[in-house]
């Protein structure tokens, strides 16, 4: 039972997202741009972040530095949700701290490995 | 002077030829100056010489007319004007004559004017047998006497040794070296006892060069009535102005084929100073449209290659979101699909039909650009409601963008009255330009709809004028002229998704219908495009 955030501005991935982490058990957390997330990260202290690259207001690249530059939330686990092929752009995500990338069209069990390899816990698909 | 010079800008091969010819014009002048002067000095003491020698020649005839006047006077016509003569008297008196220096023919004229005997041909002064069959045939046809006298190399002839008997059977040895024609015929109509003619010539005299010559009329003594004796000389001074007029002929023409031939190898090495300065001028033009044509080709190939990476991009983030959404939608019914509520299920599957309605307007998209561009776009124009229209389109966009920040506001001048467009392209101009205008306004701000009529006549109305305005971060100046490229997205559209191919369908979906768009942007400050359509 963990906290997870979820910023991403596609309502139906949003959506999907959430239902998904509740149905594993977690308590999911979501905001529709990057602004809005790093309030909700502040406030809610998750325990891991799902983040879009390309969102309005602030993007995933702007949201994974204002974690990284807040003390309390340097340490969160930040994975991109991302709709680009470009590796050289995931990379350069990665560099910037974020602890790894799934690419879209994600597989729901992919998320469930990833939710355990940093939550520490595993449930079943 | 030198401005002049500096200003003319003449190659070396040209200055070569302007100087050639300056040269070549002072020399044939002074040629021909100097040649007329000696023809002159030459001309004027020639002359004076013959006019001397003419009248040594005049006495000396007058003396040895005597002999000749004798001499015809002892012999008679016998009949029929035909002359009788002693001919070796008739060679020895006027032998000294064709001796004398200058003396081309004599002519003896009888009372009835000039018995012109025009020496003709070389047979004429060849041997007598030889010539007798001519003769006789001559004189059967022109029953007309003339004696003739000629000389040959120098050495006189007398032409003799034809018998004409067929003429009144009474001639004596009679020779006539000349062409009689028909003019010469009706002269020769003596009647008996007229005094006879007498025709001495050597060379026969060209015919272009008679009036050339000169011609000394002595009269006849007085026993010989109303006839004469005409002296041929050679008119010195008329040999030497042909001559001179020859030389002169050949000067010009020689000066005129110098000049010629000059002016041609000036003209020609000008043609072709200025062909090669042509083509050095034309290939430096080649080679600056080449370097351009290549920068354009660089340049375009560039924008290609962007337009490649963007469709890339953009193909790739259009597809994957609703991709995700499908998948994860069947992923969760699929695995979760027991422990989910009845309504979440309806949402999952709503999720799923609306990823797949995204993928599907992305595809029409990508088909509307491809047959735009192939010129195959349906154009069905028909009466549509446009109020109607224009309500559907807000609602709809509206329902896209549930969470805009902007205010969408509508005002249209123009009553419930009907247009002919094709509501399909109609549509995709509205949605685009307004799905835009909130898209692009990430802060939010008023998005205008404003639609309207300009005035006209009832048989033409107006036409209809659509414009849809935002606040939002506006286009910067330089990206203007590629705004309506398929593709292109602005600089500064940062994270904000889209595919680049909105603009363009508007544009082509207006110009299907024979309209106009313009735009006006600040960055910074908001957008607003205005769609005429006739």
């Amino acid at each position: 039972m963990a906290t997870i955030l979820v910023i991403e501005d596609e309502a139906g991935i949003r959506d999907n997202l959430i239902r998904f982490l509740r149905l594993e058990g977690h308590e999911p957390v979501a905001a529709p741009d990057g602004l809005a997330g790093v309030e909700m990260a502040r406030q809610h202290r998750p325990a891991l972040v799902f983040c879009d690259l390309m969102m309005p207001r602030m993007s995933g690249f702007e949201v994974l530095k204002a974690l990284r530059a807040d003390p309390a939330l340097a340490a969160v686990p930040l994975i991109f949700l991302s709709a680009s092929a470009e590796p050289e752009k995931l990379d350069a995500g990665l560099a910037l701290g974020a602890t790894g990338y799934v690419t879209k069209p994600f597989d729901l069990g992919e998320l469930r490995q990833l939710l355990a390899r940093h939550l520490g816990a595993a449930g079943t698909v | 002077m030198s401005r002049l010079l500096a200003s003319w800008r003449g190659s070396p091969l040209q200055v070569l030829n302007g100087l050639l010819l300056a040269v070549w014009l002072v020399a044939a002048t002074s040629w021909v100056l100097i040649e007329y002067r000696r023809f002159d000095s030459q001309a004027s003491g020639r002359v004076e010489q013959q006019r001397r020698q003419a009248l040594a020649v005049l006495e000396r005839a007058g003396e040895e007319l005597s002999a000749i006047t004798q001499l015809l006077r002892g012999n008679r016509l016998v009949a029929d004007g035909l002359l009788v003569a002693d001919h070796n008297k008739l060679l020895d008196a006027t032998t000294p004559l064709l001796q004398l220096p200058h003396v081309q023919w004599l002519t003896v004229y009888d009372a009835s004017g000039r018995i012109a005997v025009q020496p003709h041909k070389a047979a004429v002064f060849g041997q007598t047998d030889t010539l007798a069959p001519w003769l006789q045939g001559t004189l059967a046809l022109q029953k007309a006497p003339a004696v003739t006298v000629a000389r040959l190399d120098g050495r006189p002839y007398l032409l003799h040794g034809a018998r004409v008997d067929d003429l009144n059977g009474t001639i004596g040895h009679v020779a006539v070296g000349a062409r009689l024609d028909e003019r010469f015929v009706a002269k020769l109509s003596l009647a008996a006892g007229t005094p006879v003619a007498l025709t001495l010539a050597d060379t026969p005299p060209p015919a272009g060069e008679a009036a050339e010559r000169s011609r000394v009329a002595v009269p006849l003594p007085p026993d010989l009535a109303a006839g004469g004796l005409q002296v041929h000389l050679v008119n010195p001074l008329g040999e030497a102005r042909a001559a001179w007029r020859r030389n002169l002929a050949l000067g010009l023409a020689v000066f005129m084929a110098a000049g010629f031939f000059m002016l041609a190898v000036a003209a020609i090495s000008s043609r072709a100073l200025a062909r090669s300065q042509r083509s050095l001028v034309e290939s430096r033009d080649q080679a600056d449209a080449a370097r351009l044509a290549m920068a354009e080709a660089l340049a375009r190939q560039n924008e290609l290659s962007a337009l490649r990476s963007r469709f890339v991009a953009m193909t790739s983030h259009e597809f994957r979101t609703p991709l995700a959404t499908i998948l994860s939608s069947a992923q969760l019914l699929k695995h979760y699909g027991e422990r989910l509520a009845p309504d979440e299920k309806t949402e999952v599957l709503t999720s799923i039909e609306g990823g797949v309605e995204r993928m599907s307007r992305m595809l029409e998209k990508v088909l509307h650009i491809s047959r735009a561009e192939a010129r195959m776009l349906d154009f069905e124009p028909r009466r549509i409601d446009l109020m109607a229209l224009c309500r559907t389109v807000v609602q709809e966009v509206r329902r896209q963008w549930p969470e805009t920040a902007c205010t969408v506001q509508t005002r249209f001048d123009f009553g419930p009255e009907e247009g002919v467009f094709d509501e399909k392209l109609l549509r995709h101009v509205l949605e685009n330009l307004l799905a835009n205008a909130i898209k692009y306004s990430p802060a939010g701000g008023m998005v205008r709809l404003e639609a309207g009529r300009e005035p006209g006549t009832p048989e033409r109305p107006g036409a209809m004028v659509f414009s849809v305005s935002d606040q939002g971060i506006g286009i910067p100046p330089d990206e203007l002229p590629h705004l309506f490229d398929p593709f292109h997205r602005a600089s500064n559209v940062g994270d904000i998704p889209g595919t680049g191919l909105g603009l363009s369908i508007v544009k082509n979906s207006v110009e299907r219908h024979g309209g106009s768009i313009a735009v006006e942007s600040a960055p910074g400050q908001g957008t607003r495009f205005t769609v005429r359509l006739p």
